[in-house]
């Protein structure tokens, strides 16, 4: 499977065959040699520490959800998860590659691709002077939902996530925690059939962390499909089906989480995958 | 459509419902009425008209009988001869508008006046000839007085100089110059109000990552940046309404005589051009500086290459006061807003033409379509929007 992965290269193709033969388990993303390469400013590379004018972010990712899953990105810092993310996102486009979203491309039909999904990332903020109420309300507008329907399921994720108590409190005036509820329940208003959440429990205490990850695995139950990235392994062991490992742009292994852990547990995993990656491109 | 509303409203709900914005949006309409208000009542006192039977009063030093005579067979005019003495406080009296005119000439003027002609032009006298221009009745005087002289000009110009000086302060000039400025005036209150909301809205928002969150809806990114471009305008042109109502307000005070300028000179169909106009331009403002702001990382980067741009649209303003003004070819008008100078210039100075306008609208509000299709355009640009 590894080996498989490596000598995949900067081309994409071997992975693709791979997915027809997955077929039958309904796939509701299927990301196909997603490339980004981003270009550095003088300033960056003094930061990056790197004579080289381009980063390449996101080398030729492949890999896909099925329907009802969660999926795990998992990978160290400067992996390029959040860059993937942004790109099935549609808030930036791949240089290469393309990714199918309930049948949507990303890359030729952005606007369908922006109904299917929802979005959380820590780039994104709500306007912080309006309420977690009115900010609702507002994204439930733009996503055309029904009044009646909003209020639903406003107070449905309101008394969730206990922001109903904080629902006409300025989102400024929030603690970290409900700030990030806040985000998630806004990311929900149109209850999308596929949710893209980049590290949901950043920041947060274990208890926060506990009601957010209780959640994800609700939303699961209920049929949607969730991707999401980070870099705390135990994360995955309790609630992704599947995970993809990215070191450095590329797929390093990708598999469900209990094939994963067979033998031993995924931190013990991960360090063999990344010795096996680095050491692999330096020889 | 119905985003575009949506986007709209969210825009207003953020400006009035934040205090320290409504203030910051009417704060220099209040500042321009204390401050003039304050500047204190009779800066200006009597820009108009003369009266037919009003009669000029003349003073002169040491003025040559020769020179009286045809001064002295007008009706209108009064001459007083006054001593050397006296020079130095007629001359205060005429630069604070009480007197029309002095001539003060040189005790032996007749005798260089010979020596100059007899072949020794180092030797030529000068009169030394005071009015104030701001006062009507001293510009009228010195044209009488020449005049008078003129049926002498050609014996003696050349045989003595004649040292005009106008006794105009800055103030009298700022007050004579208010009607010719006002078309920089209308068009940096929409700026000042502009920038009051635009930066703070598109670079404030990109700044903060709340943009973003509008940019993975559905929306199209036509719809945003029309709904920030319209409601910007609003909140602009409430803002630059302010600042009017300001200068309205404070204006009786300022001129000392209320009604000395009168807006009942213009007409309905003035004003109704002067809206269209008003309209189309704050929308070209609005447009060009959410541009600005959208290319800018932050709001104080924004502020500062907005900076530059104020300083242009000023310049258009003042450029009428230089120029022909109303007249000239329809050409300039395909300029936006210094077509919008040109034409409240136009009016003010009761030349407008309605083609010349409308011309002015219709180039305005193309230009801000365009403005806003590259807003969208940027909004769909990662490189703009993403940027670190
Ligand atoms: N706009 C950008 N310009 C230049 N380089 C960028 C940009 N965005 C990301 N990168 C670089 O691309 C690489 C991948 O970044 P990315 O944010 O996707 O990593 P990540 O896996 O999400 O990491 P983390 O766990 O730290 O969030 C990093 O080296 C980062 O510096
Ligand atoms: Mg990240």
């Amino acid at each position: 499977m590894e080996e498989q992965t490596f000598s995949a290269g900067p081309v994409s193709e071997p992975n693709a065959p791979e997915i027809p033969a997955e077929a039958p388990p309904e796939n509701v993303l299927v990301a196909t040699g997603l490339k980004k390469t981003f270009r550095l400013s003088s300033k960056q590379r003094k930061i990056e520490k790197t004579p080289l004018k381009e980063k390449i972010a996101v080398n030729g990712l492949s890999f896909s959800a099925r329907k009802g899953e969660i999926y795990g990105l998992l990978g160290p810092n400067g992996a390029g998860k959040t860059t993937t993310l942004r790109m099935l996102a549609t808030l930036i486009r791949p240089d290469e590659g393309d990714a199918l979203i309930n049948g949507f491309s990303i890359v030729h039909q952005p606007d369908k691709v922006r109904s299917q999904i929802g979005f959380l990332t820590s780039e994104l903020k709500p306007d912080e002077f309006f309420t977690p109420s009115y900010t609702f309300d507002f994204f439930s507008e733009l996503q055309n939902i029904p009044t009646q329907v909003r209020d639903e399921r406003k107070a449905m994720l309101f008394s969730r996530f206990g922001i109903d108590k904080f629902a006409e409190t300025k989102i400024s005036d929030l603690s970290t925690g409900m700030k990030q509820k806040t985000s998630i329940a806004i990311s929900l208003v149109h209850d999308p059939e596929f949710v893209i959440f980049d590290e949901p429990t950043n920041g947060l205490d274990v208890l926060t962390a506990k009601s957010v990850t209780d959640f994800l695995v609700e939303l699961k139950n209920r049929g949607k499909t969730i991707l999401l990235s980070t870099h705390i392994f135990s994360l995955v062991e309790k609630i992704c089906d599947r995970a993809g490992i990215i070191i450095d742009g590329k797929m390093a292994a990708e598999d469900t989480v209990a094939a994963l852990t067979k033998e031993k547990n995924l931190e013990e995993v991960f360090f063999d995958i990344y010795a096996a990656a680095k050491g692999g491109k330096e020889i | 459509m119905k985003n575009i509303w949506t986007v709209m409203k969210k825009e207003f709900a953020r400006f009035f419902r934040d205090r320290r914005l409504v203030l910051a949006l009417i704060l220099p309409g209040v500042l321009i009425y204390v401050i003039y208000s304050f500047l204190g009542s009779g800066i200006i006192a009597g820009i108009g008209g003369t009266d037919e039977n009003y009669v000029y009063q003349i003073y002169t030093v040491d003025m040559p009988d020769v020179f009286k005579a045809p001064l002295e067979a007008l009706e209108n005019v009064e001459l007083h001869e006054i001593s050397v003495d006296e020079i130095d406080e007629v001359k205060d009296r005429v630069a604070d508008q009480e007197e029309d005119l002095l001539a003060v000439f040189p005790a032996d003027f007749e005798e260089k006046y010979a020596a100059a002609v007899a072949g020794d032009p180092t030797a030529a006298p000068t009169v030394d000839i005071y009015y104030n221009t701001v006062r009507t009745e001293g510009t009228q005087a010195y044209a009488l007085f020449s005049a008078a002289l003129s049926p002498f000009q050609q014996d003696v110009t050349d045989y003595f100089r004649p040292a005009v000086q106008d006794l105009a302060t800055d103030r009298d000039v700022t007050g004579m110059m208010f009607s010719m400025i006002a078309p920089m005036l209308v068009l940096m209150f929409l700026f000042s109000g502009c920038m009051a909301v635009a930066p703070e809205s598109i670079a404030g928002e990109k700044e903060r990552g709340t943009l973003a969150t509008m940019l993975v809806t559905p929306v199209k990114r036509s719809h945003i940046a029309a709904g920030k471009i319209i409601s910007l305008s609003v909140l602009s042109l409430i803002s630059g309404v302010c600042s009017f109502l300001g200068i309205i307000f404070s204006l009786p005070k300022l001129m000392g005589v209320a009604g000395s300028l009168s807006a009942s000179v213009y007409t309905a169909g003035d004003y109704l051009m002067l809206l269209g106009i008003v309209l189309s331009s704050v929308l070209v403002i609005v447009a060009l500086v959410s541009v600005v702001s959208a290319f800018a990382k932050s709001v104080k980067e924004a502020t500062s290459m907005i900076g530059p741009l104020m300083i242009l649209v000023m310049l258009l303003g003042v450029s009428t006061m230089f120029s022909s003004g109303a007249t000239g070819s329809y050409l300039w008008y395909l300029i936006p807003l210094y077509n919008s100078a040109r034409a409240m210039s136009s009016i003010f100075s009761f030349l407008a033409s309605p083609v010349a306008v409308l011309i002015t609208i219709i180039v305005n509000l193309v230009a801000a379509a365009l403005l806003a299709f590259l807003l969208a355009k940027m909004f769909d640009s990662e490189k703009i929007m993403f940027n670190k």
